[in-house]
This record gives C-alpha cells, sequence and structure tokens, in this order.
C-alpha cells in the first residue's frame, strides 16, 4: 500500500513538476529588453483582454479580438491559426479563474476552466499585448476525455484567495528574485537527487490539474506530505529534465509567477531507493520516454518562500520542443 | 625479361584496381571513412535489409555506436528530434519476431514494421531509414505503445501476412508513380467520403496497430460500428466525416518488387462535426468533443492495381502536431 501511495505521490510531484529548463545560463543569453511600447496596457486593461479573448473563443471568431495582423496562436504546443482547434470547439467559460498580469512586460497569464460541446477541461493561458493588440496567445488544455491528461478534474477547482492577494508595496521581490525561486523548483525536481534547492513554506500546497497532490488535509499517503518532504527523498529521481522552462508572466504585485515548460522522463530508470533506503519502482508511464508539457504558476510570500503551486499538465510525444523562443531570466 | 616481369606486375596491380570496387562492396564493414571513388556504393535490397538488422541490434543493445552513421544524421521518435541514445535506445530490451519490411534501392529508403520489447514490454516500431553513400543519414521513428488511450494491441503481431513478402510478378507490377497515386486515393477516399475511385482488391483486410479494423465481426458490437464491413464498404458508409484532413502525406517508400508503398502522415480530427448522416440516412453523434491529431504509418500492398492489405501504425498526438521533417 505504502508502495503504492509513493507511486500516486510520485507522479502527482511529477505531473506538478514538469517544467523545465535545462540551466539558467542558455536563458540569461537570451535575455532581452522588454519593450517599452508593450507598457501601455495596465493589469485592468491586461485582464480585459484576457476576457475578449475567452468571449473570442466562445464566440468561434477570431475577428472579435483585437490583434496584431500576425497573431501567433499555440494551443498543447502545437501552432495553429487562430479559428482552429479550441477556437472552433470551444462554447463554455467556467467560473473559476486566474489573473496573473505583468503590465512591465506587456503579459497576462490567466487560469480557468472553457467547455467543448458542454465537456469541461482545465484551461491555462498566456497572451502578449503590444500597442493595445494581442500578438500572442499560448493556450494548454487539460481534457478530461483524453489520454493527454494525467488527472483532470474541473469540477475540483476552487477559488484560492491566495492568488489575488497584493504583497504589500515595499515588501515585493524583484523579478529575476521571483524567478530565480520559480527555477528553483525545477532545479529541485530535475534528477531529484532529494537536495532541495526551492524554498518551501511550511504550509506550501500544490494543485495539478485539479487535484491537491502536496500538503492536501484530505489526502493519504504522499499527497498529504508537504512541498518539501516530498522532494526531499528523491521520490522523483526519473525526472530527466526540467526543459525549456519559459518564465513567461511575473507579477510583482500579487508575488506570482507563471512559467512553462516540459518535464522529460527517457523511461532508463525503472527501480532506485529513496535517500532514506526505501527501494522503489517508477510505475507507469514513467518507465517509458514521456513529456508533459504545463504552465506551473507560483505564489511566493513576501518572505521568498514558495506557498501555493498550481499547474495545468499535458502529455506530449517525449521530448516535444517548444514552439515559442525562450524568456528572459530578469 | 624485365620488361615482361614489369608488365606482369602492372598487370597485376590494374588487376587489384579493378577488382577493388566488387571486393570492397562484398565486405560492406569496410565503408571508406572518406569518400572514395573506386567504392561501390550500391546498396541493393539485401543491403538495406542490413541496415535495419544493424539497427535493430544496435537499438535493442543501447548503442548507437554500432551504426554506420553520416557525419551528420537527423533522428526522430514520434515526430520529436532526439539525440541518438535517447528516447527508445534508453528503453528498449529487445527484438521482437514480428517484421515486414519495404526497400527502395532506388530512393535509397527502407522501412521496417515490426515489433520490439520495451523495459520488457511489446511494443510496435515502424522505422525509416535512409542510406546514402552507404551511411546511414535519416532515422525517422514510430512507436506505438500500449498504455491509457492508445490504440496499439503490439502483442496480436504474430505473423505478418506473408502477402507483404511475395515478390509481385513483372506484369503486375505499377509505376512508381501509379503506385503512389494508389496509395493517395484512399486517404483522399476517407477525407471525401467517397470509395469509387480507390481500387480495393476484394479481400481487403487493414490492420491498425496491431488490431484487425475490417472485416472483424467481433469488434463490431455497437450498430454503428463499421469494423465489420470491408474495406471499400467502410468508406462508402460516409463514417469517416470527423477525418477533417488527412495532412503531410509523405510516400517515403515505393518497393516496386514487392508492391508496397509505406505512407507517413497525419489524420487531424478538428471536432467541430457534432453528428452526421451516413450513407444510408442514418445520424451519428460524434463522442469526442475535442479536436485530435493522428500520427499514422500506412503500408500498403498493390498488386495488379489493386490495394490487396493495408497495414498501420496510429499514434494519438496534440491535435495539429508535425512531423519533424
Amino acid at each position: 500500500m505504502a508502495r503504492k501511495l509513493l507511486v500516486a505521490g510520485a507522479f502527482a510531484i511529477l505531473i506538478c513538476g514538469f517544467v523545465a529548463l535545462r540551466s539558467a545560463k542558455p536563458a540569461l543569453a537570451a535575455a532581452a529588453p522588454v519593450p517599452a511600447a508593450a507598457n501601455d496596457c495596465d493589469r485592468a486593461c491586461l485582464n480585459g483582454f484576457v476576457d475578449k479573448f475567452l468571449a473570442a473563443l466562445v464566440a468561434h471568431d477570431p475577428s472579435k479580438l483585437s490583434h496584431t495582423p500576425d497573431l501567433e496562436y499555440s494551443e498543447n504546443n502545437v501552432m495553429l491559426k487562430p479559428g482552429d482547434g479550441l477556437w472552433a470547439t470551444a462554447d463554455g467559460i467556467g467560473s473559476y479563474k486566474i489573473y496573473i498580469d505583468d503590465p512591465e512586460a506587456g503579459e497576462v497569464g490567466y487560469y480557468g476552466v472553457v467547455s467543448e460541446d458542454t465537456h469541461p477541461s482545465i484551461f491555462g493561458m498566456r497572451m502578449k499585448v503590444v500597442h493595445q493588440k494581442v500578438s500572442e496567445i499560448q493556450v494548454v488544455l487539460a481534457r478530461r476525455d483524453q489520454p493527454s491528461s494525467p488527472f483532470g478534474n474541473p469540477d475540483n477547482l476552487k477559488d484560492k484567495p491566495i492568488f489575488s492577494e497584493d504583497v504589500p508595496a515595499d515588501k515585493r521581490l524583484s523579478r529575476a528574485k521571483l524567478i530565480s525561486i520559480a527555477d528553483s523548483y525545477f532545479s529541485t525536481i530535475q534528477q531529484n537527487s532529494g537536495k532541495i534547492y526551492a524554498p518551501f513554506a511550511g504550509d506550501c500546497q500544490r494543485v495539478e490539474n485539479g487535484m491537491i497532490t502536496a500538503n492536501n488535509p484530505n489526502g493519504t499517503g504522499v499527497a498529504k506530505q508537504g512541498c518539501e518532504e516530498q522532494l526531499n527523498k528523491g521520490l522523483l529521481v526519473f525526472v530527466t529534465r526540467c526543459r525549456d522552462r519559459r518564465f513567461v508572466v511575473v507579477d510583482q504585485q500579487k508575488g506570482l509567477v507563471l512559467v512553462n515548460g516540459f518535464f522529460d522522463h527517457a523511461g532508463v530508470i525503472t527501480h532506485y531507493q529513496l535517500t532514506d533506503g526505501t527501494p522503489h519502482t517508477v510505475a507507469p508511464p514513467f518507465d517509458r520516454p514521456y513529456s508533459f508539457n504545463m504552465f506551473e504558476l507560483f505564489k511566493v510570500n513576501e518572505d521568498g518562500k514558495i506557498r501555493q503551486i498550481e499547474a495545468v499538465i499535458l502529455t506530449v510525444p517525449y521530448h516535444m520542443p517548444t514552439p515559442w523562443p525562450p524568456t528572459p531570466m530578469k | 625479361m624485365r620488361t615482361l616481369r614489369i608488365s606482369l606486375v602492372c598487370a597485376f596491380m590494374l588487376g587489384i584496381i579493378a577488382a577493388r570496387p566488387a571486393v570492397v562492396a562484398q565486405t560492406s564493414t569496410a565503408i571508406p571513412q572518406d569518400y572514395d571513388p573506386n567504392f561501390n556504393y550500391d546498396c541493393d535490397r539485401a543491403c538495406l535489409d542490413s541496415y535495419v538488422d544493424q539497427y535493430l541490434a544496435a537499438l535493442a543493445a543501447h548503442d548507437p555506436s554500432r551504426l554506420s552513421l553520416a557525419r551528420q544524421v537527423k533522428f526522430t521518435e514520434n515526430g520529436q528530434e532526439l539525440k541518438l541514445g535517447d528516447g527508445l535506445w534508453g528503453t528498449a530490451s529487445g527484438i521482437g519476431n514480428y517484421k515486414i519490411l519495404a526497400d527502395d534501392p532506388q530512393a535509397g529508403e527502407v522501412m521496417f514494421m515490426g515489433t520490439m520489447l520495451e523495459n520488457g514490454a511489446p511494443i510496435i516500431l515502424n522505422l525509416r531509414l535512409r542510406v546514402e553513400l552507404r551511411r546511414i543519414t535519416e532515422i525517422e521513428t514510430l512507436v506505438a505503445r500500449k498504455e491509457a488511450g492508445s490504440l496499439a494491441r503490439p502483442e496480436n503481431l504474430v505473423t505478418p501476412n506473408p502477402l507483404f513478402s511475395e515478390t509481385v510478378p513483372p506484369s503486375e507490377r505499377r509505376s512508381r508513380q501509379n503506385m503512389i497515386a494508389i496509395a493517395n486515393s484512399y486517404f483522399s477516399a476517407i477525407e471525401k467520403g467517397h470509395a469509387s475511385y480507390v481500387p480495393f482488391d476484394k479481400d481487403c483486410n487493414r490492420i491498425e496497430s496491431g488490431v484487425q479494423t475490417t472485416n472483424n465481426k467481433q469488434l463490431a458490437t455497437s450498430p454503428d460500428s463499421v469494423l465489420g464491413l470491408g474495406c471499400a464498404d467502410q468508406i462508402k458508409t460516409r463514417n469517416f466525416q470527423p477525418d477533417t484532413l488527412i495532412r503531410d502525406r509523405r510516400f517515403a517508400v515505393i518497393d516496386e518488387e514487392r508492391g508496397l508503398v509505406f505512407v507517413l502522415g497525419f489524420f487531424d480530427h478538428d471536432a467541430t462535426l457534432r453528428s452526421y448522416t451516413l450513407a444510408d440516412g442514418r445520424t451519428v453523434k460524434q463522442t469526442r468533443t475535442a479536436p485530435w491529431t493522428w500520427e499514422i504509418a500506412e503500408m500498403f500492398k498493390i498488386q495488379d492495381g489493386k490495394i490487396m492489405r493495408v497495414e498501420a501504425i496510429v499514434n494519438t498526438g496534440p491535435y495539429g502536431m508535425k512531423s519533424g521533417w
């Protein structure tokens, strides 16, 4: 039973863990200044663009969204023409909503629920707004009725006020610091040795595709354990790479960082020992080449500790690259 | 006397030079490091097949260094570019018994569809190799695993239909272009819902990822199922309307001698059709509500201009995904 729970927990963490970055260096090298032109849209303006996008999506009509002529739209890690994919099938937006605003970069993130022929899916996105026009939209959907979403239960998503609470103005962390903290989470998970790089708050909780997979008061086994406790045992040693970590939205006012990336599992580790010596067997599907693409949202307290993590996770072909360029680390 | 000796030596040396290409060609392991105009680089069917054997053995040994590789090699698995050694190279644990080969010496390409073991579990592998100057330049693989949501049933693949390895009599062979047109007509027929111009043999059958999906009465459990029908009759029902677009069709290997065409491509389903009307007037509700794509490798046996057999690997992938080629 303990092993089963361990496996379930591993799956959970894995899922949550899957964002990726090879190392800080390549991303630093790719750093680019935030275009000044992007700064003409404040938080309310950015949120308004999200709402307009959702309305246009349900109306199956990209022309209802003010966008640049060369609007780039990706859905589940594939570039599509605006109008294709979810644009043609979405028929409702749920009440669950999290907004992440980054007026400095002209970026906004959003988590919610969208339905297709009344079937709800967990929905994560980010959008870039330049000169009051949307130039980029990136959507990740975890659909319940497809094997691509390992968990996926939209009904379990309940409002979490912590994501909309402001950090006092004099205690806000720098963009670079927030990114570094989010990055440390993935460095902890990648080839998880048990060494903890990430500053976790004691009450840190994680939700993945609608399931509470760390610090779950009603959970059992691994899901009941805290964020740090799960990882200091080296449970996720079989996560080969947390790859192409892209820090897409940094919301200093709320202490939020939205990351897009991948978890690669090469499938070569099938048996291992936890740091406390407990033998462990890797359960399917992690015993074969297998990747996740995800959005992962972090709430960082004013003391620099990770308090809440929420992920939208999608299964993709092993080692599928992102169609998007790297993001700055600052 | 001295002149005679010199002549003999010269003749002997010329003989060596003249004989060299033939000698080297027989020992395919001695591929020159750099291009050698005197080397015979021809790679016939047996030669191409030997590269498949070499690949499968190296794969099972987790050792890409056993391959005869060009300096620049491109390798993809399920549409994603990987380093040699990654992906199935890390998890393959044995070579299966099921093996279908198609050789295209004219193009220097060979295709393998068969079974392997991965960490002890059976899987289906489709492999395309391109061999240039006796070195592998392209490796394209599709791996179908039996897992949640997968159609694959690798355990069903025991013995390939003997038709696939039979030589088509020269009088019943078709040109490369004609073979491509015949294979292409199959996809166009599915896309458009018209079977009339596809030259199916009356006994045509299709296997997809190890499952016989034509003339299979056992699987045809619901009244709307077409699995009990033959290749042509299935299309005539107009049951394939949710297949919106059959995209990026690549006629990758043409084996004129065996009458085989190997096609790689994608079936996109945009899921906008919520219900549709069949040829007999019945209305069918579409059960899948979200867009999805199948990445496919599909092989056709063509004899006397007729499609005798179809065998395919079908993998579900993100909607609109690309092949990497």
